[in-house]
């Protein structure tokens, strides 16, 4: 998956930096290139649950900002030599995955240590495991741990002809219990079936683009799955709208911060010189959540539940706008 | 009371919509009025109904795990039956793989609390309240019944009546 970022992370709870270097590329497919990391010293790198991603510096973006986007961890997550991702090329994206895609053996890159957004569940009796595209890279950490503990799982791939990664090494770790299509409608119609028998305890894991993790969260409702039992991770979010100009009164400053269309409420308080502590910068990691006093809202992110924006009591500045003339916050 | 582990039953009267097919277990003569109303409730959806003994026990844990080993995910369970019994049944239906959002506990009127001796580690039914004292039937302790409850042991924690006083 790719969350993009453009400031530093050094508040956030896994913010601590590491400055490792690039041991080897492969090209895994066409558009897909896997780049292992490693401490030029050597020292083991610290440990993550399955699942986790690392945000990475990928060189400066438009205006010399730092450009970082995360990438999942594909490697083993026990006290690992090195840590591996697998990126696709994105050709309409900022450039950070050409940066990674021209990188080079010996090139050093700063990341962030792991971030866990997307763990197992320990008590499951099974795991359902759903990858589109490049969504296979968390789901392969996960693949790893099922299989060093034991645990009853499935994998049900879905890719485009030719572009499948890591196929021979999940063929290595599932066997029988890998499932791949490159049919839609062939994909659709299995997991249809799959989301009807599994056993009781199973939970179910998804990674890949929108609408296929949309798509099958409706499904599984209406399979009688309780939203407890469906994790997933998103990843490409798409563009969104500009939306319309609004004022932005910050009620313990006491200062208004006009919000222009096209320009995010996160980019209008950080240019007024107010810190926010954020992430993803894409609606989906829910770290720079801000509370609201009042104000519609028009909720454009992927984190919060459906009661809380209802609730109307906050709002994820990096993609969320006012749905009218002004917004108050409590900042 | 506000703040112990005692169930607050009108709380956890939830469940997550949109179960597939449901079954239900009714504990006791006393819960079948409910169960009845309780099954005929889902329009449209297949129910089954287990009438099974007041008291929990081998009969009825074999019975729930048989009925869990063969659930699919979009199983819904409901337990009808004195709260004892209800809080055993969850407990079993949580070890077999379910959520609580997917069990709905609905105890009936009943005095009988299942106490578990913090000295011998044994559990014994009586019919006593929260705050008042039974006698563990294994070690003999004068227990006082406290406001805690083991949704893993589905027991009241009971404790020496006097432990606070001891030398």
């Amino acid at each position: 998956m790719t969350l993009t970022s453009d400031v530093p992370v050094r508040n956030s709870a896994g913010g601590t930096e590491l400055q490792l270097t690039v041991a080897e590329t492969i090209a895994l497919t066409p558009t897909v290139r896997h780049v292992r990391l490693v401490d030029p010293a050597g020292r083991t790198l610290p440990s993550f649950t399955p699942g986790s991603h690392i945000v990475v510096t990928c060189g400066t973006g438009p205006g010399g900002r730092p450009r970082r986007n995360s990438y999942s961890l594909t490697g083993p997550a026990f006290e690992p030599d090195h840590y591996a991702i697998s990126v696709r090329l994105e050709e309409s994206g900022r450039g950070g995955s050409q940066w990674v895609h021209d990188l080079q053996v010996g090139d050093r890159v700063p990341v962030g240590t792991p971030r866990s957004a997307f763990a197992p569940i320990l008590t499951a009796r099974h795991h359902l495991l759903v990858a589109g595209g490049i969504g296979i890279t968390p789901i392969l950490s996960h693949v790893r741990a099922a299989v060093q503990w034991g645990r009853s799982f499935e994998v049900h791939y879905a890719f485009r002809d030719g572009d499948g990664a890591h196929l021979d090494e999940l063929h290595d770790l599932c066997g029988p219990r890998l499932y791949i299509y490159t049919a839609r409608e062939v994909f659709r119609k299995r997991m249809g079936q799959a989301l009807l028998e599994q056993p009781i305890g199973t939970h179910l894991y998804m990674c890949g683009p929108t609408g296929l993790v949309d798509d099958l969260c409706e499904r599984a409702g209406r399979a009688g799955w309780p939203d407890a039992r469906v994790h997933y991770e998103h990843f490409r979010v798409g563009d969104l709208d500009p939306g319309e100009p609004f004022t932005a009164h910050l009620t313990r400053r006491v200062i208004d911060v006009t919000v222009d269309s096209g320009v995010s409420l996160l980019d209008a308080l950080e240019s007024r010189g107010v810190a926010v502590p954020n992430l993803c910068r894409q609606g989906v990691c829910g770290e720079c959540r801000l509370p609201v006093m009042s104000g519609g809202i028009d909720h454009r992110d992927l984190y919060l539940s459906a009661a809380e924006k209802e609730a109307g009591d906050c709002v994820m500045p990096c993609v969320s706008r006012a749905n009218g003339p002004r917004l108050e916050l409590d900042l | 009371m506000g703040t112990t582990s005692v169930p607050r039953w009108d709380e956890e009267r939830r469940i997550a919509g949109g179960g597939r097919y449901v079954t239900v277990l009714s504990f006791g003569d006393a819960a079948l009025d409910r169960a009845r109303s309780l099954v005929s409730s889902f329009g449209g959806r297949r129910v089954d109904w287990i009438r099974l003994p007041e008291e929990w026990g081998d009969t009825a844990a074999q019975i729930l795990e048989r009925q869990a080993s063969a659930a699919r995910v979009g199983w819904r369970l409901m337990l009808v039956g004195p709260e004892a019994t209800v809080l055993a049944a969850r407990s079993a239906a949580v070890a077999a793989g379910l959520l609580d959002d997917e069990i709905l506990p609905l105890p009936v009127d009943s005095g009988t609390r299942t106490v578990y001796c913090a000295h011998c580690h044994s559990t014994h039914v009586a019919d006593v309240a929260v705050g008042q004292s039974s006698t563990c039937p294994t070690c003999a302790s004068g227990l006082v019944v406290h406001h805690h409850v083991s949704r893993l042991h589905a027991a009241y924690l009971g404790f020496a009546v006097d432990a606070e006083e001891r030398p």
